[in-house]
């Protein structure tokens, strides 16, 4: 075997920069709202679970906090979500998948295909209704898989296949 | 030698119920023992708490004995295993019954060891390693020896003169009793020690308390005015003493521990040995090391001592940390290296240092601790001797702060790069990047006005965080670690 060690030009690489970052479906914004409307309302009927069960604690000290910090806890996560779900992005390229979300802490994910372990699908009780699936790609790696929300389960399901048929076709 | 039957589904010698119990007991002791050293202290202040609630306790403590024991039992009766065509199966659980299926050819290693309590039982423990995917073990915890060995001659027939033949194997390190003794007083024992002043401080009271006690109960008029007069004097004795017996105590488990330590080499594989009551060996492969880290400190340096910590797929960090080589040598290293890379990473290094936003961001993360202690005594006044933890508190935050800073940076060549990292420790880490399996970068909303970026790289057995890089630099590097795995033909394992 000849021995070869080219220098590689640094520049003329495939950038990351380069990708055109697709947003995830519109309506995923909704189901985001409703799982969280769904979070605070089983927080509320705790709370109120408590508060007829529960004589001895003064409630009425604490009631002005407790609702305080629920609606600042709702707004914040509307805000949030409608922030954040304009940076949630993502790309498929020939040999990986990228994957960018978050406002205040942002992150960029990339996974190659030659190190993909398996692709699964899923999809939750609200997204179900607005036919929206998940789709996790995951690597034998310590976390850091790519974990898409919000896809058309068609979109998902030929993002699936196309890795799948990667992966095989390596082997 | 006896004949064993082991296609029939075989259980274990019976005295491993003994075995179970014990470690199950050993196991709750070690996670409860602050509580029972706590219960003991109030009891031991407030004897009428014993008389009242003792006879709850003692019955309850029973209660959970037999509990364990007929645990153990059960476990011993669900604990079955038998070798039936060139596969190797384990059945154990039970309510949750598992079973697991080792093809023959997957077995890499079977290790014949025996702890303190085995060698009094006279049984060994059998672990079978695999190179399964979840890096699953097989310990089968009590059988006679010869069924052992028989055992192990069965699983690893083919094998056996790849095995058996030692001869050839170069010993790569040896540890004397000086050079042990040497890597236990050079062991970083400032987590220890800051473990203790915490304890001394929360329990402050309690020792006071037990030391006016002290002094009064006993006879000796010396030890009495002593006690009464220099409570100050007499708790710095008693920290000066729990100092001491600590480091004492770390030094002697490293001793026992690694008793004999050294470092075989094989074909594909290094063999470690060493322990004075459990003679344990460990095998690691060579293709499943994911990352190499050379962990080092200041009085390690002094000595040119070095731990390696040899980073293997799905392990947990017990069995990890079991695995650590220590007290190797700069040259032990090189030969390290040249072994595992065939090349030495280390010696054209280049330090990139991340930008010096990342300073800024260890000197806010300080600065908030202090803060946040600080205000926590404010709320709680009852304990206002609390303020002077301060005194120790910032000068640790600060200088922790500042070696994090010095201590890190990033060296990426055509084939691995190397990653130093480390606070009290000084920690090199060396990874191949056909290892690597996924690539992150994440940006906080402050670092965005900066234009910085932390690179996160996870292999299948651990994470790195390079803080604080350019933007064109980590675009750069992104490119380049996705282009080097995606174009490589090299497997990660």
């Amino acid at each position: 075997m000849t021995f070869q060690n080219n220098q590689i030009d640094m520049n003329s690489l495939p950038s990351v920069m380069d990708m055109e970052m697709i947003s995830i479906e519109r309506n995923y914004y909704k189901v985001m709202l409703i799982n969280n409307l769904i979070k605070y309302i089983s927080i509320i009927v705790i709370l109120f679970f408590v508060y007829f069960f529960n004589t001895k604690f003064d409630w009425n000290r604490f009631f002005p906090w407790i609702v305080g910090i629920l609606i600042i806890g709702i707004l914040f996560h509307a805000y949030a979500a409608k922030i954040g779900f304009k940076n949630r992005k993502y790309a498929l390229r020939d040999h990986d998948i990228s994957y960018t979300e978050g406002w205040l802490f942002s992150k960029y994910y990339t996974v190659p295909f030659v190190r993909t372990q398996h692709v699964e699908i899923r999809q939750g009780f609200v997204s179900k209704f607005f036919n929206l699936s998940n789709i996790k790609v995951f690597t034998a790696g310590a976390g850091d898989d790519v974990y898409i929300k919000g896809l058309r389960t068609e979109t998902a399901e030929e993002i699936r296949n196309f890795i799948i048929s990667k992966i095989n076709g390596k082997l | 030698m006896e004949n064993y039957n082991f296609s029939e589904p075989t259980r274990q010698s019976i005295k491993g119920i003994i075995i179970i119990v014990l470690i199950t007991l050993g196991k709750r002791l070690k996670q409860y023992a602050i509580l029972f050293v706590y219960v003991f202290f109030q009891w031991y202040k407030k004897t009428e708490l014993a008389h009242t609630y003792g006879v709850y306790v003692v019955v309850g403590l029973c209660f959970l004995l037999t509990f364990w024991i007929v645990r153990g039992i059960l476990v011993y009766k669900n604990f079955t295993f038998l070798f039936k065509e060139n596969q190797f199966y384990l059945h154990q659980g039970i309510f949750n019954k598992s079973k697991t299926v080792i093809p023959k050819s997957k077995i890499q290693n079977i290790h014949i060891s025996q702890s303190f309590i085995q060698q009094l039982l006279n049984v060994v423990q059998v672990t079978i390693d695999s190179s399964g995917d979840e890096g699953d073990e097989v310990e089968i915890k009590a059988l006679s020896k010869p069924k052992a060995l028989a055992l192990k001659k069965l699983l690893l027939d083919r094998k056996e003169q790849k095995t058996e033949d030692r001869s050839n194997d170069a010993i790569l390190v040896k540890l004397n009793f000086i050079d042990l003794l040497l890597v236990g007083i050079t062991e970083n024992h400032f987590r220890n020690l800051m473990i203790i002043i915490v304890a001394i401080v929360s329990f402050y009271h309690d020792i006071k308390d037990l030391l006016t006690e002290f002094g009064t109960t006993i006879d000796s008029q010396f030890i009495s005015l002593f006690f009464d007069n220099n409570l100050f004097l007499g708790s710095t004795l008693i920290i000066l003493f729990l100092l001491i017996s600590g480091l004492l105590y770390s030094i002697l488990t490293t001793l026992i521990l690694n008793f004999n330590f050294s470092i075989r080499k094989k074909r594909e594989a290094f063999v470690i040995t060493k322990g004075i009551f459990n003679k344990t060996e460990f095998t690691v492969q060579l293709d499943k090391i994911q990352s190499v880290a050379y962990v080092t400190n200041f009085f390690k340096s002094r000595f040119g001592l070095y731990t390696v910590r040899l980073f293997q797929t799905a392990t947990e960090f017990k069995t990890q940390k079991k695995r650590e080589l220590i007290g190797l040598k700069n040259e032990d290293l090189r030969a390290l290296e040249n072994y595992i890379f065939k090349f030495s990473p280390i010696k054209k290094l280049v330090k990139n240092k991340p930008h010096v936003y990342y300073l800024r961001q260890l000197s806010l993360r300080a600065f908030i601790i202090v803060a946040l202690f600080n205000i926590y005594i404010l709320v709680l006044p009852p304990l206002p001797y609390l303020f002077f933890l301060n005194f120790l508190i910032i000068p640790y935050v600060a200088f922790m702060a500042y070696l994090k800073w010095k201590k890190c940076y990033y060296y990426f060549d055509a084939d691995y790069f190397v990653f130093g990292s480390g606070g009290i420790d000084t920690v090199t880490s060396i990874i191949e990047i056909h290892n690597v399996q996924s690539v992150r970068t994440t940006q906080t909303y402050f670092q965005k006005k900066h234009k910085l970026f932390n690179l996160h790289l996870a292999t299948a057995s651990n994470k790195f965080k390079i803080p604080c890089i350019e933007e064109q630099e980590v675009v750069k590097l992104t490119n380049y670690l996705l282009y080097k795995i995606e174009s490589s033909e090299l497997a990660w394992q």
